[in-house]
């Protein structure tokens, strides 16, 4: 598969196939995470992280591509993990920012927020806002999959775990002021 | 509120037609509040979008990952066996044995190994088979009580199309810790990275053919199982055997309905139905002056607990609180329901120490206001739920009224069954009559006689078994029913997670103090209808003090270490190792039938 194919295939969302293009490279995160005090799980997260910006990248107009596929992905775990270093408060903000693709952007930081508070969802809450947005699910199915009485239950509880997120991406943008204005 | 919530998201779907759309752009654009909210939502909709992308690679990631492994631990068992090559090579030179222990002591994996792996192929629990009309429907009445109940056209085949003509259903189910020994079904169950075992209230396995092809559920007329049993734990959940996935998966709760009738009154039957939604418990205000902590409540259970953020739970009776405790390092905490409403009873305990608190569910002043508007819509949500659930208890109702008038009809189906035996048994006398007449050799003739004898018993075993099924469908006490959306095994189970377990390294000996290399070991607990499955290379798990019992299969025999022979074995908490001197069953085990009798009359 070409790095032009791979694109193409996470440009059309099958993400299954572009991953068999692009997981020869995890050995490499999982190297480059663990040489910088990380752990294979964290690897792994690092990776599908990654993944996951690139996805947003290529979906952009303005996309080119340089560099081989393969580096440039590299670059973005290398990206995600000094971020999630930095989180951790393991890594003084303001460093190694040479590494970075670009700077990080206002939007880019309020989607970081946005990621923190969904994060903090239940995990029942996680998985019926994604059977719902992403996978497109009805509710009758949803109730199945998770249990819930009917299908109003599910739209209700849907309801209150969006509001929940909301909430909390609200609070959080409170604690950093600068990550609200666009 | 709502309103706009589902107003942005179509903005943001694009699903607004062009008039609509520039109308909400200008609303945007005059009203400040609405375009902070949906900035909010775009973001929080792009973090939906992002979580379930990474999802989709974590499975695809992890499913390489497991590919992977496998591949890696089919490499390690290859250099495994060429380093024994070489070592039985140097051990047959040197004239010495070659040990037994160098196998035991090859690493496994459990991704190598099918996921549904019985002890003894030949020893499993059998399968029943019904035919019927795909487009009729069915209702079948499995001789443990159990009923399957088959919608018109509920099977499709695999391009989608339903099904007519003549289909086949097999159906089986495992009762017992002997059922999930002989099955090789894993009893284990990983939810958030921590092992539970199962305990089973109802556990059956359901497939269906056409001519020799694999059939498949239609989603709009789902088959309903209505499992017999005596159980009616409204802790246990549903799970379904993935196979692909290698796990089971949590797939909600059944409907229990108990059936109170005494096996020999009419057919008055009263059910008592418990059901989703689960009972909400209002919680309480966290008083200063008491004692109060916060523990992960496991996923699947405690479901009225799991809808309130930042619970703690209350000492009610601090009479045996010690203040050390909460310095204490427990390494288990179970939670266990009382029989009033609302109270808990706490059990922390370590290999040193157990402490048992009667605790009340709590949250903080700041957190109550909020708690209490769940539990009263919750509230509302179950009264309606009670109200909508009166149709379906009267078809429980009606179908266990079925259920008791067919199983009266087994007197009949006892005669049936005299009828088939007597006409076998002139069949048969009748052959040994030409037997004895005929030219045959002794040898020939003794053959034929064996045969013969072997029949005679396994149909005598067979009406044992259909008899005792009997017998337990009309004492059972609990229907658990559910409808199914695949086939395969599924299970009303509870996860537990066994405290004060300890591994020990086994080796198994025989009487004669040799090495038994058992080919699956099992771990029974007394009172705990589930069984623990280990490889025999790895370390078992028992529970000291308490009821174990070990079993085991080599070939045709069948290894145990009995309740008593574990009870005066002496193992306690700072064993390691033991070597178990198993019992051998007198007689060899060549079918289900005859390992069911012999460990029904252990």
């Amino acid at each position: 598969m070409t790095d032009n194919d791979i694109i193409e295939q996470l440009r059309q969302r099958t993400y299954s196939t572009a991953l068999k293009g692009l997981y020869h490279v995890f050995p490499m995160a999982k190297n480059y995470i663990r040489a910088n005090s990380g752990s294979g799980d964290d690897a792994q997260d690092i990776f599908q992280d990654a993944l996951v910006v690139l996805c947003n990248k290529v979906q952009s107009a303005d996309f080119k591509l340089t560099v081989p596929l393969r580096h440039y992905l590299m670059a973005i775990v290398r990206n995600c993990w000094l971020q999630e270093l930095r989180n951790r408060k393991k890594f003084p903000p303001g460093d190694a920012d040479k590494e970075m693709l670009e700077d990080e952007s206002t939007a880019e930081a309020n989607y970081y927020l946005a990621k923190k508070a969904f994060d903090q969802l239940g995990e029942k809450c996680r998985q019926l806002l994604i059977l719902f947005y992403f996978k497109k699910e009805d509710y009758k199915k949803i109730a199945l999959s998770l249990a819930f009485s009917d299908d109003k239950v599910a739209k209700n509880q849907k309801y209150r775990c969006l509001q929940k997120a909301k909430e909390n991406y609200i609070s959080l943008l409170k604690n950093i002021p600068h990550a609200k204005q666009q | 509120m709502q309103n706009n919530s589902e107003k942005i998201n179509r903005y943001l779907h694009d699903e607004m037609d062009a008039t609509e759309r520039t109308s909400f752009e200008m609303q945007c654009k005059t009203d400040p509040e609405l375009q902070e909210e949906l900035r909010v939502q775009e973001a929080i909709m792009k973090a939906i979008e992002n979580a379930g992308i990474k999802e989709t690679f974590s499975k695809a990631i992890n499913k390489k990952i497991i590919q992977n492994r496998i591949f890696t631990w089919g490499g390690i068992m290859v250099a495994g066996m060429a380093m024994l090559i070489l070592f039985t090579y140097l051990q047959n030179n040197s004239s010495k044995p070659a040990s037994n222990e160098t196998l035991a002591n090859r690493p496994i994996s459990d991704t190598s190994l099918p996921l549904v792996n019985p002890p003894q192929p030949s020893i499993n629990v059998p399968f029943s088979e019904y035919r019927f009309e795909a487009e009729k429907g069915e209702t079948i009445y499995h001789p443990s009580g159990s009923v399957i109940e088959f919608p018109p056209s509920s099977l499709l085949d695999d391009n989608g199309n339903q099904v007519k003509g003549p289909v086949i259903i097999l159906y089986r189910e495992f009762a017992d810790p002997l059922d999930f020994f002989v099955s090789g079904i894993p009893m284990q169950y990983d939810s958030a990275g921590k092992k539970y075992q199962f305990e089973s209230s109802g556990m059956c396995e359901i497939l269906a053919y056409q001519h020799n092809k694999a059939l498949f559920v239609n989603p709009d007329a789902k088959p309903e199982i209505h499992l017999s049993g005596n159980n009616a734990d409204p802790l246990h959940n549903l799970y379904f055997l993935d196979t692909i996935k290698r796990s089971w998966a949590f797939t909600g709760k059944d409907i229990i309905t108990r059936l109170k009738e005494s096996p020999a009154s009419n057919n008055k039957i009263s059910t008592d139905q418990i059901d989703l939604p689960v009972k909400p418990v209002k919680p309480g205000k966290a008083s200063d002056d008491r004692q109060a902590f916060s523990i992960e409540v496991a996923p699947g259970s405690f479901e009225e607990l799991l809808v309130y953020d930042k619970l703690k739970f209350e000492v009610i009776d601090e009479s045996n609180y010690r203040r050390s405790d909460a310095e204490e390092q427990w390494e288990n905490v179970q939670l266990k329901h009382t029989d009033r409403e609302g109270i808990y009873h706490v059990i922390f305990s370590n290999a040193r120490r157990k402490v048992s608190y009667k605790v009340r569910p709590v949250l903080e002043d700041s957190d109550y206001d909020a708690a209490l508007e769940i539990f009263n819509k919750k509230q509302a949500a179950y009264d309606q739920s009670l109200k909508n659930r009166l149709d379906k208890y009267q078809r429980e109702t009606d179908s266990v009224s079925i259920l008791t008038t067919k199983l009266k009809k087994n007197a009949a189906a006892d005669e049936a069954w005299n009828e088939k035996i007597n006409t076998l048994v002139i069949a048969r006398n009748k052959r040994v009559r030409q037997i004895k007449q005929s030219l045959l050799s002794a040898w020939e003739k003794n053959q034929a006689l064996d045969t013969i004898r072997r029949q005679d018993q396994f149909m005598l075993l067979s009406k044992l078994q259909l008899i005792r099924f009997a017998d337990k469908a009309l004492e059972n006490e609990v229907m658990r029913s559910f409808s199914i959306n695949q086939f395969g095994v599924w299970n009303c189970d509870h996860p537990e997670f066994p405290a004060n377990e300890i591994p020990i390294s086994a080796t198994y000996l025989d009487s004669l103090g040799n090495k038994v290399m058992l080919q699956s070991v099992a771990v029974v607990y007394r009172k705990f209808n589930g069984i623990i499955q280990f490889p025999v290379q790895m370390p078992i798990r028992v529970i000291p003090g308490q009821g174990n019992m070990l079993w085991g299969i080599l070939d045709s025999s069948f290894y145990y270490y009995s309740y008593n022979d574990f009870a005066a074995s002496g193992i306690d908490r700072n064993i390691k190792a033991f070597s178990f001197k198993l019992r051998k069953a007198n007689k060899t085990v060549r079918s289900y039938e005859e390992i069911r009798q012999l460990v029904d009359n252990m």
